[in-house]
């Protein structure tokens, strides 16, 4: 039996949470800094009316 | 039936949540949404399919699987080919449907009724890279006011998380297959990420209006 096949479940549920969480963070990230990009934008264009 | 069968159908009948949400608001929906409402008829084909050789007791309903991963890649890859502005990531995506769909295609016709592990994960790490270009694309477009309000940002999130959360299952599936009762349990993790996954396509279907744009004043 080799490294992976002793490892596995320990491999694939910590890979998997992992990749979950980076997912979560990426996905609010993305939400944050959009929100703040838009009020700038909206902000911006307020100014200039 | 033990649990964990009850788990697989009750996953596979969630499908049916985002095709059925896609269906009553189909004359709504922007024209490339129309991809994935193909993408959501692809996939309850292919699961019926699945369970009805499953209930016939037949275990050589691989190639139905291999052929729906071909389609996945191709119709969500050409969805993101839409909504992707970039000149240059539009071309990444293009140039990676063609690529993968050649390489899958050539793994069909070599081996069609085996786990074809190298085409599953590919195409996971594919719609994950799509995501992410997406949404660093997105993050260049102000424009849409609320977020949480767009369809593709749920969709997109929802992609996100299944195809990530799944990747080891699939990359080391034929470890998990050959040893279904020590490591079955860990199939169970599709199962569930599933359910969140169709549960987030409904969300982005149902969103009233394609895009929220900001008015300049």
């Amino acid at each position: 039996m080799n490294y992976i096949q002793l490892h596995l479940r320990e491999i694939i549920i910590i890979g998997s949470s992992s990749m979950v969480s980076l997912s979560l963070v990426v996905i609010g990230l993305v939400w944050f800094l959009h929100r703040k990009l838009a009020r700038q934008y909206l902000e911006m264009n307020h100014l200039r009316g | 039936m033990i649990s964990q069968e009850w788990l697989r159908h009750f996953s596979i009948a969630f499908i049916l949540l985002p095709f059925a949400v896609g269906m009553v608001r189909f004359k709504y929906l922007k024209e490339e949404y129309k991809l994935l409402l193909a993408y959501l008829t692809a996939s309850v084909l292919v699961e019926t399919w699945g369970e009805v050789t499953f209930f016939m007791g037949s275990k050589g309903n691989m190639i139905g699987y291999n052929i729906y991963t071909i389609l996945e890649v191709t119709l969500l890859g050409l969805l993101y080919y839409q909504f992707i502005k970039t000149q240059l990531f539009r071309q990444i995506v293009l140039i990676s449907i063609v690529v993968f769909d050649l390489l899958a295609t050539y793994r069909l016709i070599a081996d069609p009724h085996a786990y074809d592990d190298l085409s599953w994960s590919l195409s996971n790490a594919l719609l994950i890279v799509y995501v992410l270009l997406f949404f660093y694309d997105l993050l260049k477009q102000p424009e849409i006011a609320v977020l949480t309000r767009y369809p593709m940002f749920w969709i997109s999130s929802g992609i996100l998380i299944f195809f990530s959360g799944t990747i080891f299952v699939f990359l080391f599936g034929k470890y998990i297959i050959s040893d279904m009762d020590a490591m079955g349990d860990l199939w169970d993790m599709i199962k569930w990420l599933n359910i969140l996954y169709n549960i987030l396509l409904a969300v982005g279907l149902y969103q009233k209006k394609a895009v929220i744009t900001l008015r300049p004043q």
